[in-house]
């Protein structure tokens, strides 16, 4: 059983004393066997984060515990932890075997367990017929699978990855991702994923951990991430394409950007907002793509939410199509069937379903709930 | 020195390996960058302490790398008309029980061909590759990550460029060195943005280093207009073959037969300039 603790930890890079904390205040209790995703913009502090769990960089503030045991200044070695990074050379005139059994042979195993851990993890990732091969002789997703396998023989109850597939073309990032998910399942390791691909964060993980500028923005499962996000960068962050978002004014169940735009918002939307004092007041409306319907049975059932707007230009990706137009200046974006089909300068009736709809205070970004 | 054929003869029970056995029933040496462990049991007394002696890493100035490029001997380390660059490499170690020898040798079995490798003191090393003539670009970051996951360690690389091995190359060497003491520390350093990052710091210290790298690029025109060119249409393949009157596969070839040449990738926009610079 392995269970991680990060109890309030910070990082100040000492060369960088004036540039402030890399990571603020990162609070998380990992579950034995949980598969975690790291998710966040360039710089966010990702790597720092996985860095200091592996020990490869000292903890400024804070707990680490792994089963309870503070770990702040265990060796690495002794954490018990396998790593993956985003980049990874094999040896090119050893066999895929031998590639994965170097690191075992460094650290004086014998030769039966070092067989028996590397045809092992030959199975688990179906290597078992490449084991003699030389890398120049495998496929790039076969060559990323020695690079785990080399990180499975270390038989560690941990796994860090930090961007592991980030090199890869498109194609095989989606393949090895469904493998690497398969493989969560089969070792039951612990595990922190590191990406900045919100695609690959929502499709692995148990949970995700959104981060922004050293502070961690929420931690939830994909879809309540996604179905209720914390502020408007997560908002804006998980989901492809993002959130559209609306600078309007709030009064008495309207909603309305000073212009062409004005809604009523559904009655218990509106009881809210109310309670929570925004009557009268700014607010950003937050809506995702899929929330905004072009067909005409909405329209007629809902024309308290029918916005016309203006088409920029309509992109068609196979069964449904992304509309892209723009009201009073705001551009936006909606997913809409393929057979709806506009042309630019067209002007368009859309339903806004403010069900589905989110509200951020303007000056926080924190969502009103 | 034998081959390790011609041990294999006389100890027919050696076995050739990529790392050190570190057994007490064996005896390690090191020969063409294997590892060769032959069992003490058939071996006598004298035999087993000669091959112990023979098996140890030199000292420092008993290596002939060493006291070449650190300005102790001018004899040449090697007969070997193959150019070499030396790769220096810092590293943090965490973990006590590494031995550095084992580092270095998990380093060294990535490169396909190496004057010598060796530490210079607890942290830093260099390791001194031979120029191979199908060489392809090599992924540092790749071998870094590698290493660094194997040990627990942290390294930094600085990899320098391919020169002849003669005499210029200490002089040149200790030029790189001085470069890379001033380069941001990222952890691939390679040499023609430190080289930028030097010129723009500094206005002398180099000349003849760049005098050398002059030199050493083709002059022929074809190579010259292509380079040129390649760096006025911004790395675009498609426009720098048509205005050359060339098909795309054909300029992709010619960069390629550079980067063998000279060590220079074209589609580097750094090796590009410098490039680009010393040829016009
Ligand atoms: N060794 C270092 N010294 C000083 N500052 C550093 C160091 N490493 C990272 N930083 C800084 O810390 C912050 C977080 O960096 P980190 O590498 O953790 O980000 P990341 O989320 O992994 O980004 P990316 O997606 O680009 O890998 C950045 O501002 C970065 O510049
Ligand atoms: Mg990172």
């Amino acid at each position: 059983m392995v269970e991680i603790d990060l109890d309030h930890i910070y990082k100040k890079y000492p060369n960088a004393e004036d540039a402030g904390y890399a990571v603020a205040d990162f609070d998380l209790h990992i579950k034995d066997k949980e598969f975690i995703v790291f998710v966040g913009p360039s710089g966010c502090g990702k790597s720092t984060t996985l860095r200091m769990i592996a020990g490869l960089e000292d903890i400024s503030q804070g707990d680490l515990k792994i089963d309870g045991k503070l770990m702040n200044d265990e060796a690495p070695k002794d954490r018990n932890i396998a790593m993956v990074f985003q980049n990874y050379a094999l040896y090119p005139h050893m066999s895929v075997f031998d590639n994965m059994a170097f690191g075992l042979k460094l650290r004086k195993y014998d030769k039966s367990e070092i067989t028996k851990r590397v045809d092992y993890a030959g199975e688990v990732l179906g290597l078992t017929d490449y084991l003699d091969r030389k890398p120049a002789d495998l496929s790039g997703g076969q060559r990323q699978r020695v690079a785990l396998g080399r990180a499975i023989v270390r038989d560690a109850p941990i796994f860090l990855m930090d961007e592991p597939l980030s090199n890869l073309d498109a194609k095989l990032r989606v393949s090895m991702r469904a493998e690497i998910a398969k493989l969560h399942q089969r070792l039951n390791t612990t595990t922190i994923y590191v990406t900045h691909d919100q695609t690959e964060a929502m499709t692995m993980a148990d949970r995700i951990v959104v981060m922004s500028m050293g502070e961690v923005q929420q931690i939830g499962t994909p879809s309540e991430v996604y179905d209720t996000p914390n502020n408007k960068f997560v908002a804006g962050f998980m989901g492809s394409p993002a959130m559209n978002f609306f600078d309007i004014h709030y009064k008495d169940g309207q909603i309305t950007d000073g212009e062409g735009l004005c809604l009523s918002v559904p009655e218990g939307r509106a009881k809210l907002l109310n309670e929570k004092g925004y009557n009268e007041r700014d607010l950003i409306l937050g809506i995702r793509p899929e929330d905004i319907h072009a067909e005409e049975t909405f329209i007629q059932t809902w024309p308290q939410g029918v916005v016309t707007s203006e088409v920029i230009v309509s992109e068609l990706l196979g069964a449904t199509s992304m509309l892209y137009s723009k009201v009073d200046g705001t551009e936006f974006v909606a997913t809409v069937d393929a057979r709806d089909f506009h042309n630019p300068g067209d002007s368009i009736q859309l339903v806004f379903d403010l069900n589905k709809a989110h509200f951020f205070d303007s000056q926080t970004t924190e969502a009103i709930r | 020195m034998l081959s390790i054929e011609q041990l294999k003869t006389i100890y027919p029970d050696l076995e050739v390996n990529q790392l050190p056995h570190n057994a007490a029933d064996t005896i390690d040496l090191m020969l063409d960058n294997q590892w060769l462990s032959i069992p003490r049991a058939n071996l006598s007394e004298s035999e087993q302490a000669l091959l112990s002696r023979l098996g140890q890493p030199a000292e420092n100035e008993q290596r002939s790398w060493y006291s070449f490029l650190w300005g102790l001997s001018t004899k040449l380390p090697t007969k070997s008309e193959c150019d070499s660059r030396v790769i220096q490499f810092q590293v943090k170690f965490t973990d006590n029980a590494v031995s550095k020898a084992d580092w270095l040798a998990a380093l060294q079995a990535y490169f396909n061909q190496v004057y010598d490798a060796f530490w210079t003191d607890g942290m830093t090393g260099v390791l001194i590759e031979v120029k191979q003539n199908d060489a392809v670009e090599t992924n540092f970051a790749g071998i870094l990550q590698s290493v660094d996951a194997m040990f627990y360690t942290t390294t930094t690389f600085y990899v320098g460029h391919f020169w002849p091995v003669n005499q210029m190359l200490p002089g040149l060497f200790k030029m790189e060195q001085q470069l890379f003491s001033q380069s941001q520390k990222a952890a691939v350093n390679t040499f023609s943005p430190s080289l930028f990052q030097y010129l723009i710091q500094h206005d002398q210290g180099v000349a003849s280093l760049i005098r050398a790298l002059r030199v050493s690029l083709p002059a022929d025109s074809e190579t010259n207009q292509m380079v040129n060119l390649f760096f006025k249409n911004h790395g675009k393949l498609s426009q720098t073959a048509k205005q050359l009157f060339i098909h795309r596969n054909t300029l992709i070839y010619r960069i390629d037969k550079f980067y063998r040449l000279t060590g220079f990738d074209l589609r580097n926009n750094y090796d590009l300039t410098l490039c680009h610079l010393l040829m016009s």
